[in-house]
């Protein structure tokens, strides 16, 4: 005999698991979840321990015959949802309403929902609220873990809500007023696969059993069905277009940097968390020879490789700093300077004889290459070009080259010297001096300087002593924070260096370094942050340096004097110094010579968040790329989704205040929010109404929560205001009766009554339907006549009936 | 399975389509989740975005193909009766070769909703059963190619002659966003019919005689009647049986008070009148069920029974004498379709036979005074009276919580009801079982 599957056990089982795997993922995605201060493990334990608790519950009490889960009364529940409302709605008053408050609150309510699965309904609203939290996590974080999560509950997902919908049919069905609806047949499925005749038992447990191969259906129906939406979403998300709407109404729905992966950039963003990949692709080759054609290093040195100088910050952003351009080809304006290439051309961009020891570099990268600068070592002295001619753009004060076409560059030559690279702090004084004003970060910064006996006022501090305090600074965060590629996200109150020095305290290279060029700044020393790759992984076959991905890398470069030289590095008495503040461990784990069979693993691990990262990263120009590839219009979508964004722009950021330069963040998550909070309050008001005007009609006889008629309705009503409340055991022509008897209202009233509750036995009882206007006609007529009459000795319910019988009379 | 069913096919005729609010609250969230993806540029948004596009095209798709295999029979049953439960039995059938069927909801559709489903046929079951009652039932799961039954029961509270139109088949699976429906109604135009036969409830001891009225009021020692009677079986005491006619010895064995039943008397010919002049609603309601009642309890005791309730019913009354099962179920049918006219039963004393028992059931007391009883309890006319206005005092105690339908029918019954227990001795008539008896019925109305 084949057995049958309680599918029920199964269903409150798998909410239960929904429940634990969406808090897990958000406790994975948002490691800030300030549960009174605990952190993500507890919030995971405590889902793990409610949710365990549950289960052990509710099979205790299935095993002695009951069958729906255990409950704790309402009044806690809804204390406890209260409570939950309560915080939230302080943290919102407190830091403005942010997606963690929301999700805290869906927490809650989450974890003292499973205590009160009374119905289908409960069960439909738990569902509801792990799609909520779900949502909410991939807002908080884009990184592989809590996505992960997300992605393996998706079949649980799906299959539960299956099994809800045949629990949620059988309670409609089975829960129909004085009528026994048995399910019979339900439940007895197997007996129904086996033989049609049979007839089926009755469901005596609620439980609704399915046989093994309709439970395999079902499985093949959830697999097919995640199979084939998971298709569609895929022709969705890549002919949904992109950054037509970036964040142009606010920051709502998180960032994309989240999860990035590692590589060279040219603006450093911080405050945002997420874990950050290491792509162990290979981006460039480098051979770094002296002037007599050998190694200009011994095996395991390791070599800033400069691509872009970042100098401008502003909120948690560095980028270049501005520059006007001349016209290519001539004499730039002031800072830069164009030069067309020819190939093989030796360009010679500074005096070849300034600075000490020289280098030359010799760059083969892999790939197209046109997405990278032109890197060097230190301040370049010339350049060949050896694959083909180009328009190159020299930063003067800075040292950065740079193709103004972005045509790619396979192999290049670029000769450095080892001396400073600019002899001069001719960076403006506002990009420079951005922390300088900044009281926490000097108090920082002077308190480091006071343990080691510097002088913090950079107008009292001698100049030589900014070599220094640089290094103390340095040394600073090298041992007192931690490196990692985990980041936490910043609190979006405080400015992120802030945030890194006094809460964080860990965090990757981009937080390291502009920790410590805030901190340089802030005493009144020059500072700056650049960007590019720490070569330090030395084939040993070839000799040269393999550079990859994870190897990109960012550090200092403070405009000090003095100092401690070395034979190697002969300074002048002034000038740019690189300062790496990053933990040095970090440089010797790129060098790639210790692979272990964990860092294989680990590798793997990295193609996976690769592939991940790939994915979310996904931008308008990937998606135009591969529509083209296929042979489609990447605009077809475009101008109305054109069209729709400048309709959101117009919502978060009225056009004069956006010409006016002024700025609105957070402008679609306050529409939103707003939006949310208006329905939300629409809705308690219309329940609250609802409720009123239910518990209104009860009181007055009218059935409630049965398909009453308006105009039957009406009368039991109109009729109940005035006194002559309907008993529920009353038929509508006894009440009618009864009033009459006791009141003998004017003709007009009884003959509208009637007449109402002649068609209401009509339809009801002999199957003819009224149409729709003669039933607004009966109850309109009801309405009229009863409105003019005040029956004698009774006193009118309100003051509209007040108002009305004095009318009357 | 009901009394009488068989099958008939449905055809569709028409499908509905209804978005729950499950389905508004699913759209809102992917219309938010849109707007969040294009705002932010979250790829996970647009992936959630596709995945919610998706699972709205494999609902539609999985509902879609599920509901047009599915194929529906109907059996209902000829009849049934008040107060019980009453099946009618869908047979619903998966044609499709590989595609399960998962969630249906099957609902008999009240006439209400036949204009716009264009049915000619009409839908009148919910007029014997409680107001709001609905007819459903819930099928879980029908495997490819096979079938499955499911019963839709409800307890009637009135009799009458029904009859079942349209059937709606719903569900919402897989993900609840659409409700669909398919409506089927009778491949043959015409409805189905049934009769729900009038509550009966079991009487005390010769309710309908002199003897058991006696007995049950109390009032006096049961005459000689039964002492040579032929003995026919022992039942369980109930409220009302005289002490006499406990089986001592057998309870005694037993553990449970026994009476003894005996052969009736006279081999038993009884013509039953219905009288009910003017009566309507709940006194009409309580007449039909103290006849349906007295019939059921003759049959029981094996008496044929001639039935007269004038001309509102074609098969109502009958000129012979009649007994079985069969006879008994026609002549239940008959009063379940007695619709209580002005005309007075034919025949009437004119028209009784000597060798029978004459019962007359009045709706009211009025007209049955004791003025014109003899002593055997029967009136001067010979005819046995018994009123509606008595039937809870006339039921047995544990059959009383069945009356309570009546009250249903019409809820001032109750307050009647209660009322008219307080002089239940208005028994306006006894007799029958030839027994005469010595206290003369009681006071009068």
């Amino acid at each position: 005999m084949k057995r049958s599957i309680d599918i029920s056990s199964r269903f409150r089982a798998g909410i239960l698991i929904l429940v634990f795997l969406t808090v897990l993922s958000y406790s994975l995605a948002d490691d800030e979840t300030a549960v009174a201060g605990a952190d993500r493990a507890l919030l995971s334990a405590l889902a793990m321990i409610v949710v365990a608790a549950n289960w052990l519950l509710s099979e205790r009490l299935g095993r002695l015959g009951r069958t729906r889960s255990v409950t704790v009364p309402s009044f806690v529940v809804y204390l406890v949802i209260g409570v939950a409302l309560l915080r939230g709605i302080s943290d919102a008053w407190q830091q403005g309403v942010q997606l963690s408050t929301f999700c805290e609150f869906v927490v809650f309510v989450l974890l003292i929902k499973v205590w009160d699965r009374r119905s289908a309904r409960d069960d439909a609203q738990i569902i509801t609220l792990c799609v909520f939290l779900a949502i909410g996590s991939m807002l908080t974080s884009v990184s592989l873990a809590p996505n992960a999560l997300i992605l393996l509950g998706l079949p649980l997902l799906v299959g539960v809500v299956m099994m809800h919908q045949l629990h949620a049919s059988r309670e409609r069905a089975l829960g129909v007023p004085a009528a026994t609806v048995k399910a019979g047949a339900a439940d007895a499925g197997e007996q129904g696969a086996r033989s049609q005749r049979t007839r089926p038992e009755p469901d005596t447990r609620g439980s609704i059993l399915l046989p093994r191969r309709g439970v395999f259906l079902m499985r093949t129906l959830v697999g097919s069905s995640i199979v084939a939406a998971f298709a569609i979403s895929i022709i969705v998300f890549i002919v949904m277009p992109r950054a037509m709407t970036m964040n142009s109404v606010g920051g709502g729905g998180g960032d994309r940097s989240r999860g990035a992966v590692t590589s060279f950039t040219d603006k450093v963003e911080l405050g945002q968390g997420g874990f950050i990949s290491q792509s162990q692709e290979v981006v460039m080759e480098l051979e770094i020879l002296d002037e007599e054609g050998k190694p200009a290093s011994p095996p395991g040195s390791a070599w800033y490789v400069r691509g872009a100088v970042l100098s401008r910050y502003n909120n948690g952003q560095w980028v270049p700093a501005e520059r006007r351009l001349g016209r290519p080809g001539t004499a730039a304006t002031r800072g830069f300077q164009v030069y067309n290439v020819e190939r093989g051309e030796d360009l010679v961009l500074d005096d070849l004889t300034r600075g000490g020891r020289r280098v030359t570099m010799t760059v083969r990268t892999r790939g197209s290459g046109s997405d990278l600068p032109l890197f060097t070592l230190w301040r370049p002295l010339s350049i060949q070009l050896t694959s083909s001619s180009d328009r190159i753009r020299f930063d003067t004060r800075t040292g950065v080259l740079k193709s103004d076409t972005n045509a790619p560059h396979s192999v290049y030559h670029v000769t450095s010297a080892a001396y400073e690279v600019s002899a001069v702090v001719d960076e403006p004084r506002e990009t420079l001096a951005t922390f300088a004003a900044d009281p926490g970060l000097r108090e920082y910064a002077a308190t480091l300087l006071r343990r080691a006996n510097l002088e913090p006022d950079p107008l009292i501090r001698p100049r030589s002593d900014d070599a220094r305090a640089v290094r103390v600074m340095e040394n600073h965060l090298r041992e007192e924070f931690e490196y990692t590629l985990d980041v936490p996200a910043a609190d979006p109150s405080m400015d992120p260096n802030k945030w890194f020095l006094t809460v964080g305290r860990r965090g990757n290279c981009e937080y390291f370094a502009s920790a410590l060029a805030a901190l340089c700044q802030s005493i009144g020393i020059p500072a700056r942050l650049v960007t590019g790759y720490a070569a330090a992984e030395v084939n040993p076959r070839t000799g040269r340096y393999t550079v990859r991905e994870s190897h990109a890398h960012a550090w200092v470069e403070a405009h000090v004097s003095g100092g401690q030289e070395t034979e190697s590095r002969r300074w002048s008495d002034v000038g740019w110094r690189i300062y790496d503040p990053t933990p040095p461990e970090t440089l010797w784990n790129m060098r790639g010579d210790q692979r272990t069979v964990f860092s294989r693993l680990g590798e793997m691990f990295d193609a996976i968040q690769v592939a991940w990262n790939s994915a979310v990263t996904f931008d308008e120009r990937q998606r135009q790329a591969l529509l083209r590839r296929q042979g489609v219009d990447p605009d077809t979508l475009g101008s109305a989704a054109r069209r729709l964004a400048g309709f959101f722009q117009e919502i978060g950021q009225p056009r004069e205040e956006a010409e006016a330069g002024r700025e609105r963040p957070g402008g679609l998550i306050r529409v939103v929010s707003w939006s949310i909070a208006g329905a939300a309050a629409l809705a308690i008001g219309l329940l609250a109404i609802r409720v009123a005007r239910r518990t209104r009609l009860r009181g007055l006889g009218v059935p409630v929560g049965e398909s009453v008629p308006a105009y039957y309705a009406a009368v039991v009503e109109s009729l109940g205001k005035r006194g002559f409340v309907k008993p529920s055991w009353q038929t509508p022509m006894e009440y009618l009766a009864t009033v009459e008897a006791k009141a003998a209202p004017p003709e007009p009233v009884m003959a509208a009554c009637r007449r109402a509750v002649d068609v209401f036995y009509r339809e009801r009882f002999a199957g003819i339907a009224e149409t729709a206007q003669t039933r607004a006609l009966v109850r309109s007529q009801v309405l009229e006549a009863v409105r003019a009459w005040n029956p004698t000795g009774l006193k009118a319910r309100s003051g509209r009936a007040k108002a009305t019988a004095g009318r009357a009379n | 399975m009901g009394r009488g069913a068989r099958f008939t096919k449905l055809i569709p005729v028409s499908r509905g389509y209804a978005i729950p609010w499950a389905g508004y609250a699913y759209i809102a969230t992917i219309v938010l989740i849109a707007l969040g993806a294009i705002n932010s540029g979250n790829n996970l948004l647009f992936w959630a975005f596709g995945l919610g596009v998706g699972g709205v095209i494999v609902s539609g798709l999985i509902s879609g193909t599920m509901m047009m295999g599915v194929e529906l029979e109907r059996a209902v049953p000829s009849h049934g009766a008040c107060g019980e439960p009453f099946a009618v039995i869908h047979r619903v059938k998966n044609v499709r070769r590989w595609m399960p069927v998962f969630g249906l909801t099957i609902e008999e559709v009240p006439a209400a909703q036949r204009r716009a489903l264009r049915s000619r046929a009409v839908a009148t079951w919910p007029s014997v059963f409680p107001m709001w009652a609905a007819l459903r039932s819930f099928v879980a799961y029908v495997p490819p190619g096979e079938s499955v039954e499911a019963r839709a029961e409800g307890v009637p509270n009135r009799r009458g002659e029904i009859s079942f139109d349209v059937v709606r088949v719903t569900t919402t699976f897989p993900f609840g966003l659409v409700r669909k429906s398919v409506y089927f109604r009778e491949a043959s135009g015409r409805a189905a019919s049934s009769v729900v036969l009038p509550l009966v409830v079991r009487l005390v001891s010769g309710a309908w005689g002199a003897s058991g009225a006696e007995a049950r009021l109390g009032r006096g020692q049961r005459p000689r009647e039964g002492v040579n009677e032929e003995f026919f079986s022992l039942r369980e005491f109930v409220e009302g049986d005289q002490l006499r006619s406990i089986a001592w010895k057998a309870s005694s064995r037993l553990g449970v008070p026994l009476v003894r039943q005996s052969v009736p008397p006279q081999g038993g010919n009884v013509k039953l009148a219905l009288a009910t002049s003017g009566a309507k609603g709940v006194e009409l309601e309580r007449a039909v069920t103290l006849a349906a009642s007295i019939v059921a309890e003759a049959s029981r005791e094996g008496r044929n029974i001639r039935l007269d309730i004038g001309s509102s019913a074609s098969s109502g009354s009958s000129s012979e004498h009649a007994g079985g099962r069969a006879s008994l179920i026609a002549m239940l049918e008959a009063l379940a379709r007695y619709r209580g006219e002005e005309s007075s039963p034919r025949g009437g004393e004119r028209g009784r036979r000597r060798d029978e028992t004459h019962v007359v059931v009045t709706a009211t007391s009025n007209g049955t005074a004791s003025d014109n009883r003899g002593r055997d309890g029967r009136g001067l006319d010979g005819v046995v009276r018994v009123s509606a206005t008595d039937l809870e005092a006339l039921a047995i105690p544990s059959e009383r919580a069945k009356l309570e339908l009546l009250a249903e029918v019409d809820g001032k019954a109750m307050d009647s009801t209660r009322n008219r227990n307080g002089r239940s001795a208005e028994v306006m008539a006894m007799g029958g079982g030839g027994a005469s008896a010595d206290q003369g019925g009681g006071g009068g109305a």
